[in-house]
């Protein structure tokens, strides 16, 4: 290297560690601030109404952002290691990727399917979207989001999640009445599972062994074993649409979306032990760890309602622009 | 799972289209009121009287109702509303409550005219004195669910047909409940 270099080299680095402590010192600044600003977990609430997402905050009880998305934002995955949120849009056909420490829209990865339901991979390099106008569930690759693979589901595929041990998708098709079981490996179907009417939205026990899926039209909701895929039902109230289940493994609180009401069911015995009414049409709902509160999404009302899983009494309603729904599990917890 | 991906580019199956019966991904909410000079209990006998629609709305021809089993093997009534313009609409009763004066029922669209699907609908009277107002509220989706629909089956066609019933019938209905009748 010839000597003249020399300055060239000397002044790009100064300028450079100029701009490193600068950045630094910023990043320093801007952590304070979000730990202040925002100390407790969040939950995605996706506004159908007016395509946008509320950040609600679960601690303070108060949305402390609102991000603008695709068009009828329904469904939720939140990917923690990456600090992504992706949200499902059914009518722009597309899903919004979400920065989860600036809570900016920052990609829309066109999917050109009806996108509703949504879930990663437990190391988050595959996000899996169904599609509820046709029998398919695309594969998504995170990190090259225009490589997508469509592989075979039920008829208006709706709720998905995948096993703890990442082997397996669980696929709840609407139309079919029953559960597609996937191999995440080759994406070939394992097993095809009757379940009640209408199974719509899934979650999993906190063991990982059980998956839980709600039957719209039977009034139900269906207990499978992720290996055995046995299943027992339990009665919930009318129109199930979401089910969330407490960190034991005791509860399971079920939206009943057409009876304005939660049930808290007894896992050990099957027996609702409570109804709590709370908005019109509930939807999306999940268990909150840090506050030990179950958070609902009305989109009947435009309200989400915050339930204290102590006493089973709804503390909390707050407004969130139109017909929110929050599909899946939409709940990140903060570090 | 990544290497799969990266060996298969993009290679969407075709999309296979559904028949009808199910929906739309992103249900619609409508809701519409009508205030009428009548008691209350007056405009709720009308509305409660399942099997009678053509006593209050100017648009139906006649009802018939049938008591059968649903999808889960419960009794229950259903009504096939006739409309003097030909339409169709069969639909099941869910619920009377007199003490709330509120009907809730649900539209098949299997068996009926009008393309709007997953469509239940909730009719509540509240008031008092000789003033009533009606609220008819509920959720419905478009009745062809693929992921292009056809024009006469998409979301504006599902919300014209419900304003095409729900509009002049409420005229109706205020016309008959405030009669002398």
């Amino acid at each position: 290297m010839h000597l003249e270099y020399f300055p060239v080299i000397r002044r790009k680095y100064s300028s450079f560690a100029a701009h490193f402590y600068a950045l630094a010192f910023a990043a320093i600044l801007l952590s304070t601030w979000s730990l202040n600003s925002t100390a407790g977990n969040l939950a995605y609430i996706t506004n159908q109404g007016s395509d946008t997402v509320s950040v609600l905050d679960t601690q303070k009880k108060q949305i402390t952002h609102t991000v603008a998305v695709g068009k009828a934002p329904v469904g939720v995955a939140i990917a923690a290691k990456q600090q992504r949120v992706y949200i499902s849009n059914a009518n722009s056909q597309t899903v919004s990727v979400i920065n989860s420490t600036t809570q900016q829209k920052i990609q829309e990865i066109p999917v050109r399917i009806q996108a509703v339901g949504i879930a990663l991979s437990r190391d988050e390099n595959t996000l899996y979207v169904a599609d509820w106008g046709g029998e398919q569930v695309l594969a998504i690759d995170t990190a090259h989001p225009e490589k997508q693979k469509a592989f075979k589901a039920g008829k208006t595929p709706s709720g998905i999640l995948v096993s703890a041990d990442n082997k397996k998708l669980f696929i709840a098709n609407r139309d079919s009445n029953d559960v597609t079981v996937v191999e995440t490996k080759t994406l070939k179907t394992l097993a095809q599972v009757p379940v009640g009417l209408h199974p719509f939205a899934l979650t999993l026990s906190p063991d990982g062994r059980t998956v839980f899926v709600v039957n719209v039209v039977s009034n139900s909701l269906t207990l499978l074993d992720v290996d055995s895929y046995q299943s027992s039902t339990v009665k919930t109230g009318q129109h199930p649409y979401g089910v969330a289940i407490s960190p034991d493994g005791s509860w399971a609180y079920v939206s009943n979306n057409h009876a304005e009401s939660v049930s808290v069911i007894d896992l050990s015995n099957g027996k609702t032990i409570k109804t709590i009414t709370v908005g019109e049409f509930p939807e999306g709902i999940e268990y909150d760890k840090a506050t030990n509160q179950v958070v609902v999404a009305n989109w009947g009302s435009d309200t989400v309602s915050l339930i204290d899983a102590q006493s089973n009494t709804v503390t909390s309603t707050i407004t969130s622009p139109k017909l929110c729904r929050s599909f899946g599990q939409f709940i990140l917890e903060a570090k | 799972m990544k290497k799969i991906l990266g060996i298969i580019a993009v290679s969407l199956l075709p999309l296979i289209p559904l028949t009808a019966g199910a929906h739309g991904a992103a249900a619609l909410r409508f809701e519409k009121t009508v205030t009428i000079k009548a008691a209350p209990a007056k405009v709720w006998a009308l509305l409660k009287d399942f099997g009678n629609v053509q006593a209050w709305h100017s648009g139906v021809e006649s009802t018939t109702v049938e008591q059968k089993k649903d999808e889960n093997g419960d009794d229950a009534t259903y009504r096939t509303v006739k409309l003097k313009n030909g339409g169709v609409m069969y639909e099941k009763l869910r619920s009377a409550d007199d003490a709330g004066m509120r009907l809730k029922y649900e539209y098949i669209l299997d068996k009926s005219t009008l393309q709007l699907a997953n469509f239940y609908p909730t009719i509540t009277v509240t008031g008092s004195g000789n003033e009533s107002v009606v609220t008819v509220k509920g959720s419905y989706t478009r009745a062809d669910s693929s992921n292009i629909p056809k024009p006469e089956q998409n979301d504006d066609a599902a919300t014209k047909a419900i304003n095409e019933f729900f509009d002049p019938g409420l005229e109706s209905l205020k016309k008959v409940a405030e009669s002398g009748k």
